[in-house]
């Protein structure tokens, strides 16, 4: 049966990152010139008009590995060039910034709004460039009139359809294991506290009905929820009012501040899918994303994330499970030495330096 | 009144449906011998768990031809009790399949595009071990009877406008009682009397909310699980609601019921997406009660699945979203 999963889910790993890419490009104080056009060269391929017609066609979702090599594309679609390693890496946090969103939504027809949370800030991000914000409003406009009006049980089956992709994919993250929305096994904490969803009550009261009569019992339903307070002036505009504030940029306020990411198995047991199966999917959508820039002296290669250096973030995980490894990162030089050593494997290198793994990738990819 | 007494591991993680987790009991009288088996889906798998004296034995089916390479997602899966037999009722993204209760042997399938070109099979149920109910996106539900030996679709019902999200019957209802309950997109619920057809009996209008899973009680009453977390007991004669429960905070994923040993009362068990499982007793004689008996959370997990293990309502088994975890609890 065919899904409407895919634009949203393509749009909303899109967005994270950009996210990601921005707060990466600023921490390593990349010239602003360079900064913007590799955001706007990406936001321009992610938002192509023809790439968007083809993804609303109803159809399955990619497999891991299919979606994956896409986003590699994607990146590539600028001047940055990026190693596998940290495309890895990127791509492992993307995905869990977007199971926290699909998890977490107080409703299945909130997954518009967190995605529309993601175009509000992409359209920030390229405001000076008329052309590709057109292009953004045109693929806004059509995702919310293809979206605005489905049904509780369409939004169901999208959330269902995510959930199914993002299945076993339990990478920790730093931003959210310090944020306590992360437990150590890797899942995402359920709150028993806070307000309820809109629609739902406070746990605790049973009405029965008896005849005319009605009568309230209470019981102790072992939590501490409080009462919805109802958000007025929702709406579908852009900038306009969110039921959520799921996809919007978490990473705006970290500034310089260091974030890790951790990676396990189930992550790298991925990979090993076969290429040759991703190839047969990405198919028309993968030429749309065009031929990637052929390197120039203008391109820069942009380490995102180096695992030289491997930090356990909690005593249990690094004791009890050797595969979880957490790898930091630090934007900023410190005192000691190895992270000053990591800051300088992040820094960019002259684009004159010899091929990277980035380039393998790409190779891989033109090969299709 | 319940506490964890085993955890089972599934070869393969739950996936996120409403529902997803069965129970397959079997009693030996000549030898006493008893045996359970679990069911659970993983995407385009349905897990099964058996336990046969002290050995543990993992099955995976698959409704797809083997070496299919275009899998379908499997939406639910169900043992039923159809007269003396029981059959695995498997429906995927692709259609309907009806295995053996072992799922070894495919006896009948049904393609969606059979139906008509919007239908897709969602949900299923059987009524008085005879209809074999299945639930439409397009809202129609579709009645499979074995007849001679052949699974011919009997009737199709057309009374629910919107998608039928679950269903329930009941092997044996009381005289002149509801067999079976449809509960769609808009919480809507329809009741079904089984004679030599299904024939709706009443509606009970929804309130524009989801309903993700329904119970249809031996004394007719109906619990019913919404999207937003609440519980409405509804009686099946007269189509009212008796109680309206704020129970959960996020979609009611799965609801069971079994008879206490006083008879006119009734456990009923509802796993959420907001990761508690909790006990409700009600009984209906001659006024509704209701009370919260016990609740308990599993660690940040959506809960998608609830089950009694048997009919005596000893144990119950639970499962929840990404895990391979099954939660055994068991009556202190």
């Amino acid at each position: 049966m065919a899904s409407k999963a895919l634009p949203i889910l393509f749009y909303n790993l899109g967005g994270e990152m950009l996210y990601v890419l921005d707060q990466r490009l600023k921490a390593q104080n990349i010239a602003e010139d360079r900064s913007t056009q590799v955001i706007e060269e990406i936001v321009s391929t992610m938002f192509n008009p023809q790439l968007f017609k083809e993804m609303m066609k109803p159809q399955d979702l990619y497999s891991k590995q299919a979606m994956r090599n896409m986003f590699s594309k994607l990146v590539h679609s600028s001047i940055m060039r990026v190693n596998s390693e940290s495309m890895e890496k990127l791509y492992d946090l993307m995905v869990m910034a977007v199971k926290y969103q699909v998890t977490q939504v107080p409703d299945p027809y909130s997954l518009l709004h967190v995605t529309l949370n993601h175009l509000d800030s992409v359209l920030k991000f390229i405001e000076g460039n008329s052309a590709i914000l057109s292009k953004v409003h045109y693929v806004y406009n059509g995702l919310v009139k293809a979206y605005g009006s489905l049904s509780t049980f369409e939004y169901i089956q999208i959330r269902q359809c995510l959930l199914a992709f993002l299945q076993d994919i339990n990478n920790k993250v730093s931003i959210y294991l310090t944020g306590k929305v992360q437990n150590e096994d890797g899942r995402f904490v359920i709150k028993k506290s806070g307000e309820v969803s809109k629609g739902s009550d406070v746990p605790g009261t049973i009405q029965l009905f008896r005849g005319k009569k009605r009568e309230v019992v209470n019981f102790n339903s072992e939590t501490k929820f409080t009462p919805n307070v109802p958000i007025f002036g929702l709406s579908n505009d852009i900038g306009g009012k969110r039921s959520t504030l799921l996809g919007t940029n978490v990473y705006l306020n970290c500034g310089n501040a260091d974030y890790m990411i951790a990676t396990d198995s189930s992550a790298s047991s991925s990979m090993k899918e076969s290429h040759k199966r991703a190839k047969a999917e990405l198919g028309l959508l993968a030429q749309l994303l065009g031929s990637d820039k052929p390197t120039t002296s203008n391109d820069f290669k942009l380490q995102l994330f180096t695992n030289a250096e491997t930090v356990p973030v909690t005593p249990k995980s690094s004791n009890s499970t050797p595969t979880h490894n957490v790898i930091a990162i630090k934007a900023e030089r410190t005192g000691r030495e190895e992270l000053s050593q990591i800051v300088d494997e992040m820094t960019i290198t002259s684009a004159s330096s010899k091929t990277s793994a980035g380039e393998d990738l790409l190779s891989l990819m033109d090969s299709f | 009144m319940y506490e964890k007494v085993k955890t089972h591991i599934l070869p393969e993680s739950s996936s996120s449906l409403y529902g997803n987790l069965d129970v397959k009991y079997e009693n030996d009288g000549d030898t006493g011998h008893k045996s359970m088996t679990l069911l659970s889906i993983h995407n385009t798998n349905v897990n099964l768990l058996s336990f046969q004296s002290g050995t543990t034995v993992h099955a995976l089916i698959s409704p797809d031809n083997p070496g299919s390479k275009n899998k379908s997602n499997v939406v639910a899966a169900k043992w039923l009790q159809l007269l003396k037999e029981n059959i695995l009722v498997v429906l995927s993204h692709k259609g309907l399949v009806i295995f053996d209760s072992e799922g070894q042997l495919m006896m009948f399938s049904l393609a969606n595009s059979e139906i008509d070109e919007t239908s897709s099979c969602l949900s299923i149920a059987c009524a008085k071990s005879k209809y074999i109910c299945v639930g439409t996106s397009s809202g129609k539900v579709l009645v499979i009877c074995l007849n001679k030996n052949v699974y011919t679709v009997k009737t199709t019902l057309h009374d629910h406008t919107l998608p039928v999200m679950c269903l329930s019957g009941l092997q044996s209802s009381k005289s002149n009682g509801v067999d079976m309950v449809s509960a769609d997109d808009g919480g809507t619920i329809h009741c079904y009397k089984a004679g030599s057809d299904l024939l709706l009996s009443g509606k009970i209008p929804g309130t524009g909310v989801a309903c993700t899973s329904v119970k249809l009680v031996q004394n007719g009453m109906v619990v019913a699980g919404y999207l937003t977390g609440h519980i409405r007991i509804f009686d099946s004669s007269s189509f009212t609601l008796l109680a309206d429960i704020a129970g959960h905070v996020r979609a009611v994923s799965s609801l069971d019921a079994t008879t206490l040993e006083e008879k006119s009362s009734y456990n009923v068990i509802s796993a959420s997406e907001d990761s508690f499982l909790r006990v409700w007793k009600i009984s209906n004689q001659d006024t509704i009660q209701v009370s919260h008996e016990w609740c308990s959370s599993i660690r940040d997990t959506q809960l998608c699945g609830v089950r009694f293990c048997d009919e005596s309502g000893q144990a119950f088994v639970a499962s929840g979203y990404d895990c391979k975890e099954i939660w055994q609890f068991s009556r202190i």
